[in-house]
């Protein structure tokens, strides 16, 4: 019996493009919101890879993937976000169940953002 | 859904980083920050606003309750320290100037001084005076006070304390043995008081006109003594007042005042 458990949510963005100012992950082009599959417990590291720091993330959620998407989410934690620097955003509780997970983030520089989310 | 972040939740009060603080927001969408409650109450009050804060508790500002002192809306006396000292004090010289000196000096102590041989008239010989600040307000009480604080020298010498107006002149004062009433040297329309012997400091004169009198205090050691009221025009008003030193006969002597204080309204 493995000590770990098998993901149900496995997900890596490696370079999201952003710009300066705002952009949301399910409006950017050839790009989709981070698939959470309901798992019961998930953790998404957002990393900052544009040359400046970023200022605002939010994120939201939908319990199906053609489903109404709940309200935006505010982080209040770890920002402004510095050049290559980390956060990590997850479920407090591990009570909450989504089927998709979409982030915004607001920038100060156009460039990259990595997004890494795993979910059991 | 509850957010964690960076091991934080969101929106979460933050953890303290000292004794006596409370989470203040540091703007909209943030987490709360730990400060300390005195610097939180300092700018609660700023942001509400001094005036508001006052209006809350029901109290005066300092300019408010200036203005009442000052003779304003709430109508309160004016009290006003005269240190003796060239601001305020006027030198007076002798009419005969090699019978003495008037001298502001350090400390702002007023000092007359007598150096004769023959008798010296109050007014005439130096004096340190100044003119009554306002005639504005005629039918106000006024209040002129002096601490004689010290007598050097040999002979008859008389520290005198005055309030005058015109040709009348009011004085009370101190001496220096029982031979003679103070107002020994004195001329012109003058009111003998009375006269003490004290000089070190523990005797303050005091000269109250109100309604029609004139009152005369003398205070020793915190011991008031009620020494003498008269009657006064209605409307007087003191164009100056001072202190001066009598002579009787063959003088070298010198009196110190201080604490010389007016007091209108």
């Amino acid at each position: 019996m493995s000590s770990h458990p098998i993901p149900v949510a496995d997900q890596v963005v490696p370079a999201w493009a952003v710009i300066l100012g705002v952009t949301i992950l399910s409006a950017t082009t050839g790009r989709s919101p981070l698939t959470l599959a309901r798992a019961a417990r998930w953790s998404l590291i957002l990393t900052n890879n544009t040359a400046a720091a970023i200022t605002a993330v939010r994120v939201r959620f939908r319990n199906r993937a053609d489903g109404g998407w709940g309200p935006w989410e505010s982080v209040t934690t770890g920002l402004p976000l510095a050049a290559g620097a980390a956060l990590r955003v997850y479920d407090l509780y591990g009570t909450s169940v989504a089927e998709q997970l979409d982030v915004e983030v607001t920038a100060t520089a156009a460039g990259n953002v990595a997004l890494d989310v795993v979910g059991v | 859904m509850a957010l964690g972040v960076n091991g934080v939740a969101q929106g979460a009060l933050p953890v303290a980083t000292g004794a006596g603080e409370i989470p203040r927001s540091t703007g909209a969408g943030t987490n709360y920050a730990s400060v300390s409650q005195g610097d939180v109450l300092a700018d609660a009050i700023g942001d509400v606003g001094a005036a508001n804060v006052r209006t809350a508790l029901d109290v005066y500002s300092a300019a408010e309750v200036d203005a009442a002192v000052a003779g304003g809306a709430g109508g309160g006396a004016v009290v006003t320290q005269r240190p003796f000292n060239a601001t305020h004090w006027t030198v007076v010289p002798a009419v005969t100037p090699s019978e003495g000196v008037a001298t502001l000096e350090a400390g702002d102590i007023g000092r007359v001084s007598i150096t004769s041989t023959a008798n010296v008239v109050g007014l005439n010989g130096p004096r340190l005076e100044r003119a009554w600040p306002e005639t504005t307000r005629p039918s106000e009480p006024v209040r002129v006070r002096v601490t004689v604080q010290a007598k050097v020298g040999t002979g008859t010498a008389f520290g005198q304390f005055y309030i005058r107006s015109g040709g009348v002149t009011w004085v009370i004062g101190t001496r220096t043995n029982n031979e003679q009433t103070f107002t020994y040297n004195w001329a012109g329309d003058i009111v003998n008081v009375a006269s003490f012997a004290v000089w070190d400091g523990t005797l303050t004169f005091d000269i109250y006109v109100a309604g029609g009198n004139i009152h005369f205090t003398a205070e020793i050691s915190g011991v008031r003594t009620y020494l003498r009221s008269a009657p006064i025009a209605q409307n007087f008003y003191p164009s100056h007042w001072g202190v001066a030193i009598g002579g009787d006969g063959a003088v070298t002597a010198s009196v110190d005042y201080i604490d010389a204080v007016e007091e209108v309204g």
